[in-house]
């Protein structure tokens, strides 16, 4: 299978204004440099669904955005569909389609579908295939009640599977997502997780998705790029990641009286379920979490093993 | 009392360290006073009437004083009611009305304060000394800053408004050209025809604006007590046209939940 | 080229649309805007009336001449306010990043932007632009294309500085105050007898403070068509374009889309 998207020693720097309220500072603002994506490399096949994981700041939506062609690299290059994104933004823009988890692409004021028919026209999309395109997908993220609502009623999950829509109605084949859960309830993530993937299967789309959520990659995706203060620090796929640091559960027991017990199990030497039925045995337990290790922990980790 | 204070103070000091917003507000000044200086003069040399300009640029500085420093209070309160921001607070231990009102006026205060020395310089050199005596400035100063707290609570009613509105743009733009007309707040009333004064005589503007602003070039005591007492019995109408919106807008949100 | 003219037409007259069905949802609320916007622009006029029955003329300029600087100048701010406003969010979109949505499509993200905001009420600037044509006394066929023309030039050049004054936030943040001051100030410029500015205040006026492309040049024009001022109004136009143009395309490229102003 062919590479849709190359990036090659991909760098960018940001002039940050240093923040102060002084007279000084207004004639003369101070500002300081920082590298928010550094040198990164990698490779993504068409179709392959990819996690681009990292802490808030590592510099992940900077790099969706230079390969979505909003922000142009300090250096390095990228070819996406084999166009360089920031010198073909026009061409590109049929091929590729974006969601960003804290923007809107909807018109606030307008009623959804009104946006859509919109977004219909923005594309050039002919009017039997667009209507025909959108049903689908109406279906497909069951959001028919939603349509004559306008964006500003809509709850922010609800918002979610709108703009998910809105990105797709061209039918894009590399879909950009920063951050699609964000803030969401854990009911409204699970449903847009199932939903993403779902439409990625069905229609072959290379995915590239942001967040500082495991959960999101492990249901998703195949392949998990991680960075860390703008360098790429694991590059694999998901399975790779989950032998070797995703492995540990955080169990937390609550007991009858009320006391919480936590304990970490390396799955790989004891099961999850042999780990909770010996809590069970030990304890009168009446709640229980299990969790997987924070981002923190797991980058913590990577950097331990070298 | 005290946490209405120290909101004023919050509110100041932010406006103070907001340098873009005022040198963006003095730079207006500027082109205002300049542009009407110009228009002055050429006037002043065709009609032969020497130093018509100094005396209508100080009653112009002392207008957009006024007019300027308005703190937008109209669009926030627009904002809150429309986004639901205000059903908020109002749980909380604080009016939210009376909130908004002395953020609005630590705002005002900075736009004004600094309009005035800044304008001040300006007029001196462009025009000369002002019209007035140097022992009547505290006076009329203190005058045209009640105008700026009766204007801010003007467009806190125009803000109320939104309670009916869609919008309230057209509605804030039209208050303000109301002042600029019938308020006099660019060009002095007595060069408006009779009809026309007689007219701007039964609105609140006339007093709002004008009779504070005059002072500049006609001062008396007369005129003082007049601009006094006229004033107060405006601002009572309108603030208890803004008590009376808020408390319905308050039932609603109570009702409606925002 | 033509197709994708075509097609860029197409969307502009959609967008139109919904703008207009969106202002009629409320049908009472928009046409009392628009009446209100009319009574504002008038009330100015009548101010400017006063002025002149006062005081005669100023400079050589009288009501009626002050009467087609207010045809040009709210036909033009009408279109610039109906069709092109969302230009004044631009600084709103640098610096809260929302100009990533605008970049990810396949149109012209200019248009796109200048068509993202539309303000129903100001029909009401093209009512006063016509009212004020007809009340000026210079009322023939060849000055009504004059008029039109001249407006459509102004709506340009406001649309270009006002571009100018937007790009300015890929450079300083919280700018938007800034860019609407200045905007205004040249509003305010225009909208003054020309013929007040006299020595250098005039041909800073002219030029770097183009408010005379709206006010001075048309309104000679319209009164009396000249090649002179024509040319002189064209080119200095074409300038303010081409620059608030190139200023754009330099600020997309250095746009740090929200990351500007993080707090570290």
């Amino acid at each position: 299978m062919t590479n849709i998207i190359e990036v090659s020693q991909l760098t960018k720097k940001f002039k940050l204004q240093k923040p102060s309220s002084g007279l000084k500072s207004f004639f003369k603002p101070e500002y300081k440099n920082v590298t928010a994506v550094d040198r990164i490399s990698f490779d993504i096949k068409k179709g392959e669904r990819v996690a681009f994981i990292g802490p808030n700041g590592a510099g992940k939506s900077t790099t969706i955005k230079m390969l979505s062609s909003i922000l142009y690299p300090t250096s390095g290059t990228a070819l996406v569909n084999g166009l360089v994104p920031w010198d073909n933004r026009k061409k590109l823009a049929y091929d590729i389609g974006t969601v960003f988890g804290q923007r809107s692409q909807l018109w606030y004021n307008l009623p959804v579908q009104d946006s859509f028919a919109l977004m219909g026209k923005i594309y050039d999309l002919d009017e039997i295939p667009f209507k025909r395109r959108l049903s689908k997908l109406v279906k497909l993220f069951e959001i028919r009640d939603l349509l004559e609502h306008p964006t500003r009623s809509l709850s922010l999950g609800q918002r979610m599977r709108c703009e998910i829509v809105a990105s797709l109605l061209h039918k894009p084949q590399i879909l950009f997502l920063d951050e699609p859960t964000i803030g969401l309830d854990v009911t409204a993530k699970e449903i847009i997780r199932n939903l993403i993937k779902k439409q990625a299967l069905e229609e072959d789309t290379t995915l590239l998705l942001t967040s500082h959520d495991t959960d999101d990659m492990e249901k998703v995706c195949e392949r998990v790029i991680i960075i860390n203060k703008g360098k790429l620090i694991f590059n694999d796929s998901i399975s790779a990641l989950r032998d070797s640091y995703l492995n540990k559960k955080y169990i937390e027991v609550t007991t009858e009286n009320g006391e919480k017990i936590k304990t970490v199990v390396n799955t790989k030497e004891k099961p999850a379920k042999q780990a909770i039925d010996e809590l069970v045995k030990k304890y009168h337990v009446t709640d229980m979490t299990i969790e997987n290790p924070p981002m923190e922990e797991i980058i913590k980790e990577i950097y331990n093993r070298g | 009392m005290d946490k209405y204070l120290s909101l004023f103070w919050i509110s100041f000091k932010q406006a103070w360290s907001k340098k873009a917003n005022l040198s963006g507000m003095l730079f207006f000044l500027f082109i205002l006073i300049f542009i009407y200086n110009c228009l002055w003069e050429a006037i002043a040399a065709e009609s032969m009437e020497k130093g018509l300009n100094r005396v209508f640029i100080w009653y112009l500085l002392f207008a957009e004083m006024i007019i300027l420093s308005n703190p937008k209070i109209d669009r926030i309160l627009f904002d809150d009611i429309q986004s639901g921001t205000m059903a908020y607070y109002i749980n909380k231990p604080i009016s939210f009305f009376f909130m908004r009102y002395t953020e609005a006026l630590g705002n005002m205060s900075v736009s004004f304060l600094i309009m005035g020395g800044f304008g001040a310089v300006i007029t001196l050199i462009l025009t000369g000394n002002p019209p007035f005596e140097w022992w009547q400035f505290p006076i009329i100063l203190g005058m045209c800053f009640a105008s700026s707290c009766i204007n801010t609570l003007l467009y806190t009613a125009v803000g109320l408004c939104g309670l009916w509105l869609a919008s309230i743009r057209t509605l804030g733009m039209a208050v303000e050209r109301l002042a600029f007309i019938l308020g006099g707040a660019i060009f002095p009333l007595s060069i408006y025809p009779d009809w026309f004064v007689d007219i701007a005589k039964w609105t609140p503007f006339y007093s709002f604006y004008y009779l504070s602003i005059k002072l500049v070039y006609d001062f008396s005591w007369s005129n003082l007590a007049e601009a006094f007492l006229l004033n107060t019995f405006w601002v009572a109408l309108i603030s208890t046209f803004v008590v009376l919106t808020y408390k319905k807008l308050t039932k609603r949100v109570n009702v409606y939940g925002g | 080229m033509a197709a994708r003219f075509l097609k860029l037409c197409k969307l502009f007259l959609f967008i139109q649309k919904s703008n207009i069905k969106t202002a009629f949802l409320n049908k009472a609320d928009a046409l009392i805007n628009v009446i209100m916007m009319t009574i504002n622009n008038l009330s100015f006029a009548f101010m400017w009336w006063v002025i002149f029955e006062n005081k005669g003329s100023v400079n050589g300029w009288q009501f009626g001449e002050m009467a087609l600087l207010f045809a040009v100048m709210n036909n033009a701010f009408a279109t610039f306010a109906l069709f092109a406003r969302g230009i004044q969010l631009l600084p709103e979109y640098i610096d809260n990043g929302n100009l990533d949505n605008f970049l990810t499509t396949p149109k012209n993200s200019l248009f796109l932007i200048s068509t993202s905001e539309s303000t129903f009420a100001n029909w009401g600037d093209y009512i006063t632009g016509f009212l004020m044509y007809f009340l000026s006394g210079y009322v023939n066929w060849k000055s009504f294309w004059m008029m039109m023309l001249c407006s459509f030039l102004a709506f340009i050049l406001l649309y270009s500085f006002r571009l100018i004054m937007s790009c300015l936030a890929f450079i300083i943040s919280d700018s938007q105050r800034l860019g609407d001051n200045i905007f205004m100030a040249l509003l305010t410029f225009a909208s003054q007898p020309a013929s007040i500015f006299t020595g250098w205040y005039k041909v800073l006026f002219l030029t770097i403070i183009p408010a005379g492309m709206i006010s001075f040049y048309p309104v000679n024009l319209i009164k009396a068509f000249n090649w002179e001022d024509f040319l002189a109004l064209t080119i200095g136009i074409s300038i303010f374009w081409l620059s608030s143009l190139l200023f754009y395309h330099w600020g997309l490229k250095h746009y740090s889309s929200g990351n500007r102003f993080g707090v570290r």
